[in-house]
């Protein structure tokens, strides 16, 4: 704890994530920035590939940390790093968003070609760490079979329900599910000694 | 269970990928709490699900997201930070829910989060007693809310707070709405303010333009709220 400390916006930026959350729990903005700096470009970049459509991504990343700034207290480092939460949170945020869609327009962010417009340009070393991270994971999904790739994209990035991918690819749940359970298998051993990149 | 397998344990690989409707997915959770194997391939396959989090290509955010979040934080930062040590301290776990959640790790993290978090939507101004400005407030009782339920709305200059004691936390899974009911024939205006309650507590800003306003209505919505109410109103204040 920091009690009697009040690290200005250079120190802030020195401390770990884990850091930071004592201090927004305690109500401080600064501290809060520079969390939301650290991981906004990730949470947009989820929220954008799930809901494929700007307006809604920036919807739901405003909502996340806000929600994130207003839950700080419940953040328990012991259950994972602070990027696993901020992301876990936009991805259910995501999916509240698209069930609740009327229209339930899923169309995924590659049909609207506007990546480029907005792509990231790394700079830090942890930052290059969680983009070779990221690029391992991609490969051991795109290595999977196809039916079992499908399946996971369809339902982490798309939103769908088990039922719902059974429905839409004419084949049991039974089987959605094992394709799901065997992917991910298959994902974890490719994986091996894969250790989360932190701040 | 103490065998090496389960029959359910297919469902880890949909669990962990959220793709359960809501009511199996509570029933899953429950299984966990007594199935070593399925508790196991939860957290291997969580670790992978949680990898897929940050497998996408990575895009810069827009600046504007920064601007509108920021405002409202440093908005609430200054009202807790007048409220003084006691506005921010956390709330008390229940044993049981701590058992479950550390057993799932790390996935729970996350699965959990929308759960978590609708606890503290409310967070960032409760417990702010007092008047927030130098206008004087004005205190209009609610007519309806749960028995045993305090409730009432605090009207300073142009802002107007939601003040609940001993209210229920709402079902699970759902999350108070505020609506703002005009008495016109249409139906009740949603607002973005969604809140539970800390130890039967919550002080909530009513967002919106209040002018006209007969009623503002709380429902328990899905998280996330809703467009149209869905259940009727728990609480109930009129405004004029």
């Amino acid at each position: 704890m920091r009690k009697n400390a009040d690290p200005g916006p250079t120190e802030l930026r020195d401390l770990a994530d884990e850091d930071l959350m004592q201090l927004v729990r305690r109500g401080e903005a600064a501290a809060f920035e520079v969390v939301y700096e650290r991981h906004t470009s990730a949470a947009f970049s989820l929220a954008y590939r799930m809901c494929g459509a700007r307006a809604a991504a920036e919807d739901v990343v405003q909502e996340a940390f806000l929600s994130l700034w207003r839950s700080g207290a419940r953040y328990d480092r012991a259950r994972g790093s602070v990027r696993t939460w901020v992301l876990g949170i936009v991805h259910n945020r995501a999916i509240d968003s698209l069930r609740r869609s009327v229209v339930h327009d899923r169309r995924r962010a590659s049909d609207e070609g506007i990546e480029e417009r907005f792509e990231a340009r790394e700079r830090t070393e942890v930052e290059v760490a969680r983009l070779d991270e990221a690029a391992e994971i991609r490969q051991a999904l795109q290595t999977l079979p196809a039916e079992q790739s499908r399946v996971i994209e369809l339902a982490y990035f798309g939103g769908f329900t088990q039922t719902e991918i059974a429905s839409m690819l004419d084949t049991p749940i039974g089987t959605v599910k094992g394709r799901m359970r065997l992917g991910l298998e298959k994902m974890r051993a490719q994986l091996g000694g894969l250790r989360e990149v932190t701040s | 269970m103490s065998f090496d397998t389960c029959p359910r344990i297919d469902d880890a690989g949909s669990y962990v990928l959220r793709a359960m409707p809501e009511g199996e997915w509570e029933g899953y959770l429950a299984h966990i709490a007594g199935c070593q194997v399925c508790a196991d391939k939860v957290a291997e396959l969580g670790f992978v699900a949680d990898g897929l989090l940050n497998a996408v290509p990575q895009l810069t955010a827009p600046p504007e997201i920064r601007d509108r979040v920021m405002a409202v934080v440093r908005a609430e930062s200054e009202l807790l930070l007048a409220a003084g040590p006691m506005a921010d301290r956390p709330i008390e776990r229940q044993s049981a829910r701590r058992f479950t959640l550390q057993r799932l790790r790390p996935w729970p993290a996350s699965v959990l989060a929308s759960a978590l978090l609708a606890l503290g939507v409310g967070g960032g101004a409760l417990l702010v007693g007092g008047d927030e400005s130098a206008s004087p407030t004005r205190t209009i009782a609610c007519s309806d809310a749960p028995a045993g339920a305090r409730c009432s709305m605090r009207v300073t200059g142009d802002s107007t707070r939601l003040v609940v004691a001993s209210l229920p936390a709402p079902p699970e899974g759902r999350i108070y709405q505020v609506w703002l009911d005009r008495a016109n024939g249409v139906a009740p205006e949603p607002t973005e303010a969604l809140f539970s309650v800390r130890e039967g507590r919550a002080s909530v800003a009513v967002p919106g333009d209040l002018r006209g306003v007969k009623r503002v209505l709380v429902t328990d919505e899905p998280q996330g709220g809703s467009e149209v109410p869905t259940r009727q109103p728990v609480i109930v204040a009129r405004m004029a």
